[in-house]
């Protein structure tokens, strides 16, 4: 274990480590993917077309591995079950369990309903292995009539319609969970789910921005302007919203009267300082809103918008991460002594290191590649446009 | 819908519906088998876990136990005192309110033992009489109560014991050439 | 007065001196063979936990014993002493049993050794503060608990299933006393049971047996009369962190502000 400063509890030590970063990390991201998609899905925002399917496809990708992060966190993972066998119903965490099998489920639907044309298609026109993997996929309907098409547009409305309060009640679950908890105290506030939400519908969008710009890159093809512009819309509010209500938690626990919310904002400070104000605070918030202000505000080449829509979102993931690692692991720094803290130095190898969490943070970029190589997302689109 | 569903329209959707049904009676099947039969039975918990949790061992003897067989006086030559006076004469004295665990260590061995052996000349009791565990409950140190004697290493008689203090050193006399176990507060000297 | 005093934590459980808390060491330890004979009912207990700091020695025997007892993996404690030392200028210096075991690298008896950062002219005050789980009445920890691995018995002491227990951690995170770990060798959460094995078996907690000076008590409130029951009704007295809201059943007799 780390070292200690001060007066700590025998037992005290911080017992979330990097997986449980890692965890509210890709269910955010995976939360905040299907934003782009409902806004083309639902409120057809044609501006974003160009990434609706892909970021369904990120989506389903997160949201595959969301829970393994956990699975390695459990000390006993053969018994992960209990948690939809016997869910206690006070529990954010059980309810959680329950949230993300719905949203997997509603997920996978989508993607089902979304991409049957194109499995249909490919079933017919592969052969052999290919052939029989398409096939599976279609669930043996291997034709897609006109009334079908119909129907399967009305009932990806409604999934989606279904996806946006999920969505919401996914990522405000796992605010919840910190939130529920009085005795840390910079996790207490019942309503870390809202910031949550922001942050990850924030990071979500910078994500699939990134993602967006490195497929077109690997493609050769050029971005589309209009696209770029509206997704930096968007992540510019909702990072102004996460400030907003960031800061609003701030002034209600630093002058209200609580001396264990200021102990351990003060502990973070101290230990956690370059990634709390310099990673967090500058880079991750104020340097994208400038840079997204500044692009959207200013007259530029397509070409210098887009490379400074890109560092922005690049910028916003990692704000995303430095907040979830400042408040997940910064939180459990300050003693509940109040008289001493725990300083965290992270494991390289070992079940909850670093290596272990970096691979499960890959994996689903490596799944997305995987299920942009099976049901690719942006063919047509970018045929129909160019 | 306007225009007749026909079936080939929707047949997806009954596949995909019959994979979810599928899907849904595994899981409650797989809880069905699953969850312990006793959970529930008080609460939103195992009810065995209530008896699991009863039924650990119990190791640290109550001196009760030790009146089974020591209920008296242990004369171990008939012209001296008793060393071990009985256990109501023990527990009037001053160090009445210790546990025999205090200084004999773990007890369940002995217990066990001597209940299905009561002869054998093997013992297995600890009779700790290093100084040091004397000290840990009347070294003089910082936060203890006024009402706790205090071993005061000024003392004539405790001189020897400047040394122990200062570092670990075994060989010493222990304290109950003075202060006998079970009546520290008449030293042998004054008798 | 010093007599008095001595006397008094000999001869509590015979003489009620005036004024003074009444309290035996040996609460429900007299009736353990007579009560172990019955069979055990989980109705109609209602345990209580005393401390009364202001006789606590800082011998760490606690510690020790219940290491013991419950097999505690090494480094971890289900209960611990702290002890606060107050210097002239008002500075607040706590240390506890931890210390002990941290300086000792493995320890095999947990007392306190003197404090050497203060010289002893410098103390205005000093004392020693056992702690242990507060089995509180409305348990922050228990409600967390995502798979019922945790629970209040019917008696109201606070218990964990290491057998249906996955280890999420998330208990741990809800105790405002820092009382729950995970315990290294089972993997599961891990916390102090009040020595549930002994005490329905008609015996005290096992830091009760073993402490040589009565600064831990424990009791059946239910038995009308008992000792702990006429404490609980006369006495003054107080619990840790009562901002929580978490009604603790672990009592302190005298708990100085600067204790958290
Ligand atoms: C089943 C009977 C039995 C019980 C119960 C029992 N003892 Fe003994 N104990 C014996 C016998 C027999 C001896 C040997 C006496 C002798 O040396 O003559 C003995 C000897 C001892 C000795 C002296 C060992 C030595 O090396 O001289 C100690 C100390 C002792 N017992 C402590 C205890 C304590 C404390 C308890 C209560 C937890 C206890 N015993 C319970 C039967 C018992
Ligand atoms: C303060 C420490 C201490 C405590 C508490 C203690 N003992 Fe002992 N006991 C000793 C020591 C030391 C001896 C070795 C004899 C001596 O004093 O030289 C001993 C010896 C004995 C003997 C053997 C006496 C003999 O004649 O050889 C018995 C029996 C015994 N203890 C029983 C008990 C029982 C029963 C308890 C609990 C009720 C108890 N003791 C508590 C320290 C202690
Ligand atoms: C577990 C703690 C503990 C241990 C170990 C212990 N004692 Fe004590 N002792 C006490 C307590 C508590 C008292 C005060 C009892 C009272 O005042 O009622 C006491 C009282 C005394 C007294 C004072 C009696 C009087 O005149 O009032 C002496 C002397 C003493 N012990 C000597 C010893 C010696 C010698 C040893 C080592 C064999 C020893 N103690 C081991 C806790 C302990
Ligand atoms: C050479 C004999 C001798 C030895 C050895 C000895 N003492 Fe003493 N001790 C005495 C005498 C004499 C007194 C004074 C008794 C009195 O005032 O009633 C005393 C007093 C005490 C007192 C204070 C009792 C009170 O009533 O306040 C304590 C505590 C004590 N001794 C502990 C110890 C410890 C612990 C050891 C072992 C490290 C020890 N003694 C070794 C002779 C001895």
């Amino acid at each position: 274990m780390g070292q200690l400063f001060g007066f700590v509890f025998p037992d005290e030590r911080i017992y979330w480590q990097i997986p449980i970063v890692v965890y509210p990390f890709l269910t955010c991201i995976a939360t905040g993917t299907f934003f782009l998609s409902t806004l083309d899905h639902l409120f057809k925002n044609k501006a974003l077309k160009p990434v609706s399917n892909f970021a369904l496809l990120a989506s389903m990708a997160f949201v595959s591995f969301a829970s393994l992060p956990l699975l390695v966190h459990l000390g006993h993972p053969e018994r992960a079950f209990n948690i939809m066998f016997t869910p206690s119903i006070r529990s954010a965490m059980a309810t959680f369990g329950y949230i993300y099998g719905f949203y997997l489920g509603l997920v996978l639907l989508e993607v089902w309903f979304v991409f049957r044309p194109q499995i249909v298609e490919f079933a017919l026109a592969s052969k052999g292995v290919k052939r029989a993997f398409y096939s599976i996929l279609t669930l043996g309907v291997r034709e897609v009539t006109p009334g079908a098409s119909r129907i399967d547009h009305g009932i990806i409305k409604l999934i989606a319609f279904l996806r946006v309060p999920t969505a919401c009640v996914l990522s405000g679950y796992v605010g919840l969970i910190f939130g529920t908890l009085d005795a840390v105290p910079l996790w207490s506030w019942r309503l870390m789910p809202l910031i949550f939400l922001l942050s990850a519908v924030a990071g979500g969008i910078g994500l699939i921005t990134v993602l967006y710009a490195v497929a077109m890159k690997g493609k050769g093809w050029k971005l589309d302007a209009r696209c770029v512009r509206s997704m930096a819309a968007y992540l510019l509010a909702f990072l102004l919203l996460t400030g907003l209500v960031q800061f609003i938690n701030f002034l209600r626990s630093n002058y209200g009267d609580n001396p264990d919310w200021q102990f351990a904002f003060q502990t973070l400070k101290s230990e956690f300082g370059f990634s709390f104000i310099g990673l967090q605070l500058i880079a991750g918030w104020v340097a994208p809103v400038v840079l997204l202000l500044a692009l959207l505000l200013m007259k530029m080449k397509d070409g210098l918008r887009s490379a400074l829509a890109v560092t922005s979102s690049i910028l916003v993931v990692v704000h995303l991460f430095t907040f979830l690692w400042n408040l997940v692991i910064g939180g459990q720094l300050a003693s509940r002594t109040l008289r001493g803290s725990l300083s965290f130095q992270p494991e390289l190898l070992g079940k909850e290191g670093i290596l272990v969490s970096a691979v499960i943070a890959i994996c689903p970029l490596v799944l997305l590649f995987i299920l942009t190589k099976i049901l690719p997302p942006y063919q047509k689109k970018v045929e129909a446009a160019g | 819908m306007p225009q007749g569903i026909r079936f080939k329209d929707i047949r997806h959707i009954i596949h995909a519906a019959i994979l979810i049904v599928v899907v849904m009676v595994g899981f409650l099947v797989a809880r069905a088998l699953t969850v312990p039969k006793s959970f529930g039975q008080y609460g939103h918990y195992r009810g065995d876990s209530i008896h699991e949790n009863q039924d650990l061992s119990v190791i640290l003897e109550n001196p009760e136990t030790c009146r089974e067989c020591h209920e008296s006086e242990l004369k171990r030559k008939p012209d001296e005192p008793a060393i071990w006076p009985g256990l109501d004469a023990w527990r009037k004295g001053k160090h009445g309110s210790l546990t025999c665990a205090n200084c004999h260590g773990n007890l369940k061995e002995h217990v066990e033992r001597r209940r299905k052996d009561p002869t054998s000349e093997t013992f297995v009791v600890t009779k700790d009489n290093r100084p040091q565990l004397c000290l840990l409950c009347h070294h003089a140190i910082v936060a203890r109560p006024k009402v706790l004697p205090i071993f005061d290493p000024l003392r004539e008689e405790h001189a020897s014991y400047l040394e122990v203090l200062k570092e670990e050193q075994e060989e010493v006399i222990g304290c109950n050439t003075c202060h006998p176990s079970y009546r520290p507060h008449d030293p042998k000297l004054s008798e | 007065m010093r007599v008095n005093r001595r006397d008094f934590l000999r001869y509590a459980c015979l003489i009620v001196p005036a004024g003074v808390v009444p309290l035996s060491r040996r609460l429900i330890g007299a009736t353990a063979e007579s009560s172990a004979k019955q069979k055990y009912s989980l109705e109609g207990h209602k345990y209580a936990f005393i401390v009364d700091s202001t006789r606590c020695i800082g011998c760490g025997e606690c510690v020790r014993s219940c290491n013991m007892e419950n097999k505690v993996p090494e480094g971890f404690v289900r209960t611990w002493v702290e002890r606060y030392t107050t210097t002239k200028s008002g500075k607040v210096i706590v240390d506890s049993t931890y210390d002990v075991w941290r300086q000792r690298k493995k320890a095999e008896r947990f007392n306190f050794e003197e404090l050497k950062s203060v010289p002893a002219a410098d103390i205005s005050k000093a004392f020693f503060l056992p702690k242990l789980c507060n089995h509180c009445a409305n348990p922050p920890c228990v409600p967390v608990c995502p798979v019922g691995a945790t629970y209040q018995s019917p008696e109201g002491v606070v218990l964990t299933d290491p057998n249906y227990c996955f280890g999420c951690g998330y208990c741990i995170q809800a105790c405002p006393y820092g009382v729950r770990f995970k315990n290294p060798i089972t993997h599961t959460a891990d916390k102090c049971t009040w020595c549930y094995h002994r005490i329905v078996k008609g015996l005290l907690p096992a830091c009760v047996e073993i402490c040589p000076t009565g600064a831990r008590q424990f009791g059946d409130a239910a038995i009308a009369g008992s000792p702990i029951a006429q404490v609980l009704e006369s006495a003054k007295l107080h619990v840790l962190r009562k901002d929580f809201g978490t009604n603790p059943k672990v009592y302190y007799i005298e708990l100085n502000p600067e204790v958290r």
